[in-house]
């Protein structure tokens, strides 16, 4: 890797956050006397990240990846540590800095409510600068992959989430940002229409090289857009890696699809693994890993099987088993 | 020059966004012709019957009143209040990430709010004059009037540097999105602004402190530069008075949003 | 009738928890409105010194006035103050909820906030004017008292009646604040304005009824003719906003998101 775009060395970020007993009384107690104490957000976390990389951050509510993006895009000053993006430190907010890189909250929103999004377009370019020709051609670009021509012009109160989203994107790229944090840009989006937003992302990170690092609770995002995967719980780094290092290592299961010809005793099933399902034709059941082929011979051996197919378990189950608590203290690759 | 052409995109937008609340904004003017009405019925009452009413004939103060609502138009009508609640929201946030000044971010939607403000108050007045046909005193000495004007800009950028050390606040004073501070600030200035009545109609104690607040340079004392009740020294003095203001409420703010982004730092909203 | 008391009893104790819980803010909302009192007060005191007579009242008069209008000025935003969320409601649609439960609406909508950052305030004025009630005659202490009750009915009715507005229109915080602003002409007695606000004022709407006439009979300088008026302006008032309020509910359109 060459010089890293994204440096964190030892980041730390504490809240301290005052508590309150329920009902009037207690109303009236913190009043004289409130109790404070300290939440730790990010933990001492360590990681670094090059020039073009896709990088996924996940983890549960309130595991600290929003904390994170904000420490990296200079709205929060660290408790301790280092972080150092192209070489800048983000809490001084240089323009130079703040003009190459751009952050999208899916919770929160920049364009102007009442106006339409073009309105914020026109405004964005003026804001960062962003000369005339190359505006037009980026802002070109992102309608065409979008497909948006048709709502730039209505109010943006009255656009879907959906549309609204693509405006948001469309509002933060057009000056071209060198890395770009996106924070649950799916989140409250359907189906379709994540599948939309995910192929954007992964064009836009291929055509423009940009750096960019995207949290997410939806799995889906996570393994369609990212190789690199860094996982976070309670303001901790967990594992930092590649997507397919997660699953080698923490699912210990195949699961096994089989569809037999006749129907069979399930009692005889269930000393080969364990059944999640059976309903003939069809069954479901979950073997451990290692013998994963050595079961699925001795299926067929015994049993009148149609098909058969092995699986890995579901991405969401792996990060579960990952959160609760299978590997204790964090591993680096 | 391309420093100013973002801001004034920004004034074009915040415009635009104005007409798209045309109701409220008519709303808001109208509300601003009951309160004027009331004060100045109040006065007209007052002075009625009386050859003199603390040192004030009866056009003198009724052009005060009515002079003092354009005032408030182009000093006290602000966007900028918005502000405290993008502190208290977290949206600050958006404007923290680009490349811009957040301050001219709102003295540029200032500026446009105010010049809107001003064509609606003028039209009010006028009507009003015509309506209710109250004694006024016109003021016909051109250096009193150019001096009457330097006074209301400088109102303008004194308030503004004040309102914005009140939205500031609410990075330390976030319950109730800060709007317990401004309110307060609301309630101050209706009195010592001399929105409700001209300052030196108090005991005259009172009076020398209240001359000395940056508060009353923002409608009392363009207004009695306008109705000629002070002399070139108090003029001078007074000038000198507004600009220290400026200063030193311009440092005193420059350091509370430094201090203030420590604190939105540290607590993330 | 005490599910209707429980209720009320229940959501002012969780605003005022809520107040109590932003303890800088309400302490500055307090003395907010403490201090517009108290300028107000001092401006009458002021002119009450230069003029002995305004329209005809003493300054004792013209404060005695005050203290009425600020009675009924924070009646109403005390304990109506969820009035003020009502557009919020409409138009995110949390209305329906309200509508939904087996408990008169517009009980729910009016009562839903109690505001007590206004009670401080409010209980020193009542204290003041109980202070200087103490002696009256039984039959002007009598009137006196029916016809705050008639002024407060008609506060609740421009309550009633904006409420109503808000339904149809989605919009209540402007003919609010209106309707504040109009009401604080009364800060002093409507006598003093020309014969057409002063119409306005007690007959379009009745704030002038509401407002002045108690501190009349109270300074026992008050017509028996304007007594008979107001209980009847009161009665028809109150009727007429009820039924423009079962109107704009025939005219609801649930939030249409």
């Amino acid at each position: 890797m060459s010089d890293p775009v994204i440096q964190v060395v030892h980041l730390k970020k504490y809240y301290s956050v005052h508590e309150k007993e329920p009902g009037l009384a207690g109303s009236i107690k913190s009043l004289f006397s409130r109790k404070y104490h300290d939440v730790k957000a990010v933990d001492d976390i360590s990681f670094e990240i090059g020039e073009g990389e896709l990088v996924g951050f996940i983890g549960p509510n309130g595991a600290g990846k929003t904390t994170t993006l904000k420490c990296l895009s200079g709205l929060l000053y660290p408790t301790d540590g280092k972080v150092e993006v192209l070489g800048f430190a983000p809490w001084d907010r240089k323009p130079e800095f703040q003009k190459q890189f751009a952050l999208v909250m899916g919770q929160k929103n920049q364009l102007w409510w009442d106006l339409p999004p073009m309105e914020t377009f026109i405004l964005n370019k003026e804001i960062y600068e962003v000369p005339e020709k190359q505006y037009k051609e980026t802002l070109d670009k992102l309608v065409k992959l979008l497909d948006v021509k048709d709502i730039l012009k209505i109010q943006v109160r009255k656009l879907s989430l959906g549309q609204r989203m693509k405006c948001e994107l469309i509002a933060a790229l057009l000056h071209n940002p060198k890395v770009l944090f996106l924070d649950e840009p799916t989140i409250g989006l359907d189906v379709v229409m994540q599948k939309v937003m995910r192929d954007f992302i992964k064009q836009y990170n291929r055509q423009f090289k940009s750096t960019i690092m995207l949290t997410s609770h939806y799995m889906g995002d996570v393994k369609e857009l990212c190789r690199r995967v860094i996982i976070i719980d309670k303001g901790e780094i967990l594992f930092d890696g590649k997507l397919q290092d997660v699953i080698d290592r923490f699912a210990r299961n195949k699961i096994l699809t089989i569809v037999f010809s006749k129907d069979i005793d399930q009692r005889k099933l269930a000393e080969l693994g364990e059944v999640r399902h059976y309903q003939f034709p069809e069954a479901r059941m979950t073997v451990r890993r290692d013998q994963a082929a050595e079961k699925a011979a001795e299926l067929l051996e015994k049993f009148p099987v149609a098909d058969l197919v092995i699986e890995e378990p579901p991405i969401d189950a792996i990060i579960r088993e990952v959160f609760t608590g299978k590997m204790k203290k964090k591993t680096k690759e | 020059m391309i420093f100013f052409k973002k801001y004034i995109q920004i004034a074009k937008t915040s415009w635009a966004n104005g007409f798209v609340y045309r109701l409220n904004f008519v709303m808001w003017r109208i509300r601003n012709v009951i309160q004027l009405l009331t004060i100045y019925f109040l006065w007209f009452a007052v002075s009625s019957n009386q050859d003199k009413i603390f040192s004030y004939t009866q056009a003198s103060i009724l052009t005060y009143v009515l002079g003092s609502s354009i005032i408030r138009a182009m000093v006290l009508s602000s966007r900028s209040i918005d502000a405290q609640g993008e502190i208290a929201s977290g949206d600050l946030s958006n404007h923290l990430v680009k490349p811009i000044n957040y301050f001219i971010y709102w003295a540029s939607r200032d500026m446009s709010d105010k010049l809107l403000n001003i064509l609606f108050a003028i039209f009010e007045i006028t009507l009003l004059i015509v309506v209710i046909r109250p004694p006024i005193q016109f003021q016909t000495n051109l250096a009193l009037i150019a001096l009457f004007a330097g006074s209301v800009v400088l109102a303008a950028i004194l308030f503004f540097i004040f309102s914005f050390i009140i939205s500031m606040t609410t990075f330390w004073y976030y319950e109730y999105n800060g709007w317990a501070q401004r309110y307060l600030s609301f309630v101050i200035l209706e009195a010592l602004a001399g929105g409700l009545f001209p300052l030196d109609i108090l005991p005259p104690t009172f009076a020398k402190i209240a001359i000395v607040l940056p508060t009353a340079y923002f409608i009392y004392f363009p207004m009695q530069i306008y109705l000629g009740r002070i002399n070139p020294t108090q003029i001078v003095v007074g000038y000198a008075v507004m600009l220290f203001w400026i200063v030193a409420l311009y440092y005193f703010g420059q350091m509370l949003w430094k201090k203030g982004l420590k604190v939105y730092g540290a607590y993330g909203r | 009738m005490r599910k209707y008391l429980f209720v009320w009893l229940k959501s002012a104790s969780l605003s005022a928890q809520s107040n109590l819980q932003q303890k800088g803010g309400a302490l500055m909302f307090i003395a907010g409105k403490f201090i517009r009192f108290g300028f107000f007060l001092l401006l009458l005191i002021l002119i009450g010194e230069r003029v002995s007579r305004i329209s005809g009242y003493t300054l004792n008069q013209m404060i005695t006035f005050f203290l009425f209008f600020n009675f009924f000025d924070i009646f109403g935003q005390a304990f109506f103050r969820g009035l003020y969320y009502f557009r919020q409601q409409v138009i995110s649609g949390e209305f329906d909820f309200r509508l939904a439960k087996p408990m008169n609406p517009l009980f729910q909508v009016l009562t839903r906030h109690t505001d007590i950052l206004d009670i401080p305030l409010f209980i020193i004025i009542m204290v003041a004017l109980v202070k200087q009630a103490v002696g009256m005659p039984l039959q002007t202490l009598g009137i006196l008292i029916v016809l705050t009750a008639a002024g407060m009915v008609i506060v609740t009715a421009i309550h009633v009646f904006i409420a109503g507005l808000g339904v149809i229109t989605t919009e209540v915080d402007h003919t609010m604040m209106i309707y504040r602003d109009l009401s604080s002409m009364a800060r002093v007695p409507t006598d003093i304005y020309a014969p057409s606000i002063r119409a306005f004022l007690t007959f379009i709407i009745p704030i002038g009824i509401a407002y002045t006439i108690p501190a009349k009979a109270f300074l026992g300088i008050l017509s028996s003719s304007l007594i008979i008026y107001s209980i009847f302006a009161s009665a028809v008032f109150f009727t007429t906003s009820l039924l423009f309020w079962r109107y704009a509910l025939t005219k609801y359109s649930s939030a249409s998101s």
